[in-house]
């Protein structure tokens, strides 16, 4: 069953005049892209920056209108940005951050504090240490738990993750990905994953699409993309992977 | 290693704030033509290290040990005479590109600076220095006149590049110059800064946490957790013989293409 399905979105923006005598020059962020995800599974976006994997991430959880096509997500959504350092409130706690989705509902207080602090010890976080901790006062790798939790205290079939790893260190980025692949095996996620690093890709996706330019040059299975890319561009992106060894 | 090859030694560096010991015992030396990995995680104490070279950290930090450059022992030289090794014999490329430019100075003024601090000059004499540095770090000439705002990532990056060697330093400091990158963009900058090193002869420290970049690029390695160096020594036997556990696993955790784990290794105990 696809729990997401995209067709033939366009997405344009308009640049901002520089002088008055220019005429507004649109910008085509996506161009005709369509894609669907099997619930459980997860769709890697590969493409390097301004390709318009962001443009996608937002429309797929609504923070944007596609100027034309259909998008179609089946059930609750949420998104985690790529930096952790602007996008919490540095003004609110972390248990502020994290509860503030379950305030609009009719839940008692006792019960938001059983399900934040089960959150909390899902993504790994002591609770009693970090519920009056703001989020200057976490590391990048923290943070970006935060940003996991706040989304899942929803109960999420679809989380977008744009770039989730991109501006971590190493040891910290397994951790995350680790994380990841946990929380979709025992809530039974669906993940679009978004990313430059072709290895984090193929290390979380099963089908992978990648982007140039607003569309995608080639999409298929994880084992096709790597063992036998067709497109050029794909290929030059393999190439500019660096071994470890 | 021929010990008359050495530039700049660091012995027994350490730096406190406080009570508390944040870099401690750190030595390496740089030598002419080589490059040095300072690897390690976030708050290892890489960042502080490299500041440490030019005098560049935080006042209330107090530092012990040598830091010797062609003779000097760049710990008792005065202001003055720091700031005159900064740029022309030693530069530093910062860590974020975004934030280490002036925004509202048009890009190739910002590369004259460093020349103008430093030498007399005729105006036309430091353009034309200018345009020759944008060439070499493979810019357009009409980046002279945009602002950093107007810049890719990686344009910046080579801005900063440019400003960097301005003044043909012999020690280049790259303080995680390509983590901000893509993947693609990274390997193009990588391979210009190979470049330039050979051309030039620079001795380069560079500071990262991912040990794929160190394959790429050092020829010598030194791993640093909490501010001690646990390991160094040759890239091959660091990599390929990687004697510490810690220097193991960061090496593990980087996913390689092609990888079949289910789970990255990643537990620091």
């Amino acid at each position: 069953m696809n729990i997401i399905e995209i067709k033939n979105i366009n997405k344009c923006f308009r640049k901002r005049k520089t002088a008055w005598w220019l005429k507004k020059e649109p910008i085509k962020a996506v161009s005709d892209v369509s894609f669907s995800v099997e619930k459980g599974k997860t769709f890697g976006l590969v493409g390097e920056s301004t390709c318009g994997k962001s443009t996608i991430a937002k429309i797929l959880v609504g923070i944007l209108k596609p100027d034309s096509g259909s998008v179609s997500v089946k059930g609750e959504k949420d998104i985690v940005f790529q930096d952790p350092y602007s996008s919490l409130n540095p003004r609110m706690t972390s248990r502020e951050i994290v509860s503030e989705a379950l305030l609009v509902r009719k839940i008692g207080k006792s019960e938001i504090e059983t399900r934040v602090r089960q959150i909390f010890e899902m993504v790994n976080l002591n609770y009693a240490e970090c519920k009056d901790k703001y989020a200057y006062q976490f590391s990048g790798g923290e943070r970006q738990r935060i940003a996991i939790a706040r989304a899942l205290i929803r109960k999420l079939d679809v989380l977008v993750l744009d770039e989730p790893v991109s501006s971590l260190d190493v040891l910290v980025q397994a951790g995350i990905l680790n994380l990841l692949k946990d929380l979709q095996e025992n809530l039974n996620l669906t993940y679009v994953f978004i990313s430059h690093d072709l290895r984090v890709v193929e290390f979380m996706a099963d089908t992978v699409g990648v982007m140039r330019k607003g569309s995608f040059v080639e999409m298929a299975s994880k084992d096709e993309i790597y063992s036998s890319p067709k497109n050029q561009y794909t290929k030059t992106l393999l190439s500019a992977i660096p071994d470890i060894i | 290693m021929n010990d008359n090859q050495k530039i700049l030694e660091i012995k027994d560096l350490t730096l406190r704030i406080g009570g508390k010991c944040i870099v401690k015992n750190v030595s390496f030396k740089l030598t002419a033509g080589r490059v040095m990995a300072l690897v390690g995680e976030s708050g290892s104490g890489k960042t502080l290290t490299a500041q440490s070279i030019l005098k560049l950290f935080p006042p209330r930090i107090y530092a012990e040990g040598s830091i010797t450059f062609k003779g000097k022992n760049l710990f008792e030289l005065d202001k003055e005479e720091i700031r005159k090794i900064r740029g022309c014999d030693i530069s530093i490329v910062p860590q974020e590109p975004a934030t280490s430019m002036n925004p509202v100075t048009r890009v190739g003024e910002q590369i004259a600076e460093g020349i103008r601090q430093h030498q007399e000059r005729s105006k036309p004499d430091i353009k034309q220095r200018v345009l020759e540095l944008l060439r070499m770090v493979k810019l357009d000439e009409g980046t002279f006149s945009s602002y950093p705002h107007e810049l890719s990532g990686g344009a910046r990056q080579r801005v900063l590049l440019a400003m960097a060697l301005v003044l043909d330093p012999e020690v280049l400091i790259l303080d995680e110059a390509t983590t901000a990158l893509d993947v693609s963009i990274q390997k193009d900058i990588i391979e210009l800064i190979m470049n330039i090193q050979k051309e030039r002869n620079l001795a380069i420290l560079f500071i990262t946490h991912d040990f794929s970049i160190v394959n790429l690029i050092a020829h010598n390695v030194c791993v640093m957790r909490k501010g001690v160096i646990v390991e160094n020594g040759t890239k091959e036997s660091v990599l390929h013989n990687p004697q510490n556990e810690y220097t193991r696993r960061l090496i593990a955790c980087v996913p390689k293409l092609g990888d079949t784990r289910r789970r990255l290794p990643n537990n620091i105990s």
